[in-house]
């Protein structure tokens, strides 16, 4: 009983001294090379002492913030992918105000990506690179990446999609929530401009209820490690920190993907491109989280249905955002994007 | 060890409850009531907000003081001026690269002319000193005078 007391009484105090607001995330060093408004393209330079790779472009999901492949200095996927020698840039999307309620989705999918990639390749070159990027897509990161090499398939040579929903109907609990029968898309819209963040985190939070009292009791378990205390915190910060979704862009992601399924059946039309995902020939790999109830392995493999080019499909253990700060997505992204050195 | 065991109980007792749990919330969650009735409250709380924002701007007016609409458009034309700023700067950059590939050209095609160059020049060294052997090879009285005093002129 003393135990049981003790710990509480020693996770009441860590709560009390706020550690989620003074957590620090995104502290591996780089540098913005590129910035337009509230976008960023930030570049971590490749590690000195370790052979130069081709560099990568990473897509990160527009509802949160990027730093969760960047959520401790020993959990970065970021800093891990540029200490093997990849030169890594990283697609910030900022924090989308009320101002960019009207930017449709072909704003940041096709001139936004188009500009990035742009500007990551003339870096690349300017610093020593090849100027050819590979390309990663994490969540709905990976859903804008591939609508984009879509329509520019030759703006990265290779491509790992992380999480990412395809095949939208497989999408679980999401997708019966995102019923065109029940989800008022336009009247929400209509009325708040942009998704608010907050109505985000809410719905996140209501699809697997039971994880609020999860991550509790797993911090009052294991209150005496430290290292996972400090986890915790920056997990907990950077899962409350949603950024709200620019309205006009929500109201196609949503009609086009949940509604439609439209990277499956096709029929997007994009600004004035049709969005035909065989267009991509090169070859991709998908790797899906075992755990995952935001973006199911079924939705991630219906990439290998549409894609034109050759997929590996591969499963991580772990839950969406679990691959983020665990040690096998980061070595596998390397194995995969530094392959080529070794045929 | 009996701390650590009840530890281990309480850590026991709340996976079962956890995994009980866990059922419920499946059946609730995907019950179409249940999207329905989420569906009917995310409209109402949308409805709300916009209410509210109204409100606030109306208050704001009253006051005389700039709404959240003014300052939203202001920022909306500042962002599309950076817009056009930034399409300029492609443009820059595009035209940078084709003054790169035509300096490249132009280079190129200097140090291929300097080479045909230096290629004739050799070729027309190489025919003139054909002519000279055969000149000098020829019989006098074979040729005309005319013909002869023609070649050592060129």
């Amino acid at each position: 009983m003393a135990s049981v007391l003790g710990r509480t009484f020693e996770t009441l105090s860590f709560l009390a001294d706020d550690p989620v607001r003074t957590a620090r995330t995104g502290t591996t060093p780089h540098d913005v090379v590129f910035r337009q408004g509230k976008i960023a393209l930030r570049h971590f330079p490749a590690a000195a002492d370790k052979p130069r790779q081709r560099a990568v472009l990473v897509s990160m999901p527009l509802i949160n913030t990027w730093s969760v492949w960047d959520l401790l200095p020993d959990k970065s996927v970021f800093g891990k992918l540029s200490a093997a020698g990849i030169p890594v840039y990283v697609v910030d999307w900022g924090r989308p105000g009320d101002e960019d309620a009207t930017r449709p989705l072909s704003y940041y999918v096709d001139e936004v990506l188009t500009r990035l990639f742009d500007r990551a390749r003339r870096h690349d070159l300017a610093t020593g690179g090849e100027g050819v990027l590979d390309a990663i897509g994490y969540c709905v990161g990976g859903t804008f990446l591939a609508t984009h090499l879509a329509l520019h398939p030759e703006h990265a040579a290779r491509t790992a999609f992380v999480c990412t929903p395809i095949d939208f109907h497989s999408s679980g609990r999401l997708v019966a929530w995102a019923n065109p029968e029940h989800f008022p898309l336009d009247t929400l819209i209509s009325n708040v401009g942009n998704y608010p963040a907050d109505l985000m985190r809410t719905s996140f939070s209501w699809l697997k209820p039971q994880g609020q009292t999860a991550k509790w009791v797993g911090l009052w378990e294991r209150i005496e490690d430290a290292d996972f205390r400090t986890l915790w915190a920056a997990l907990e910060q950077w899962n409350g920190d949603n950024v709200d979704f620019p309205g006009e862009a929500y109201r196609e992601y949503v009609r086009r993907c949940y509604f439609e399924n439209a990277l499956l059946n096709g029929g997007w039309t994009l600004g004035s491109k049709t969005v035909d995902l065989r267009n991509a020939k090169h070859e991709a790999l998908v790797l899906a989280a075992a755990s995952d109830h935001i973006a199911p392995q079924a939705a991630c493999y219906g990439l290998a249905k549409t894609w034109g080019g050759p997929v590996v499909l591969e499963t991580i253990k772990g839950g969406h955002v679990g691959v983020s700060i665990g040690s096998r997505l980061p070595a596998r992204l390397i194995a995969w994007l530094t392959q080529r050195d070794e045929n | 060890m009996a701390t650590d065991d009840l530890s281990k109980l309480t850590g026991e007792w709340y996976r079962q409850w956890e995994s009980s749990v866990s059922k419920w919330w499946d059946t609730v969650l995907e019950d179409p009531t249940f999207v329905k009735g989420m569906g009917d409250n995310l409209a109402q709380n949308a409805r709300a907000r916009s209410r509210w924002e109204e409100s606030v701007d109306q208050s704001m007016e009253a006051m005389h003081l700039p709404t959240k609409k003014d300052i939203v458009r202001v920022a909306r034309i500042a962002s599309l001026l950076e817009d056009r700023v930034v399409a300029v700067e492609d443009q820059v950059l595009a035209l940078g690269d084709q003054l790169d590939r035509i300096e490249k050209e132009t280079l190129r095609a200097r140090v291929d002319s300097a080479e045909a160059l230096l290629a004739l020049g050799d070729r027309l060294a190489a025919i003139e000193a054909k002519l000279d052997a055969l000149t000098g090879a020829a019989p006098a009285d074979d040729k005309p005078a005319t013909a002869r005093r023609g070649r050592k002129e060129s």
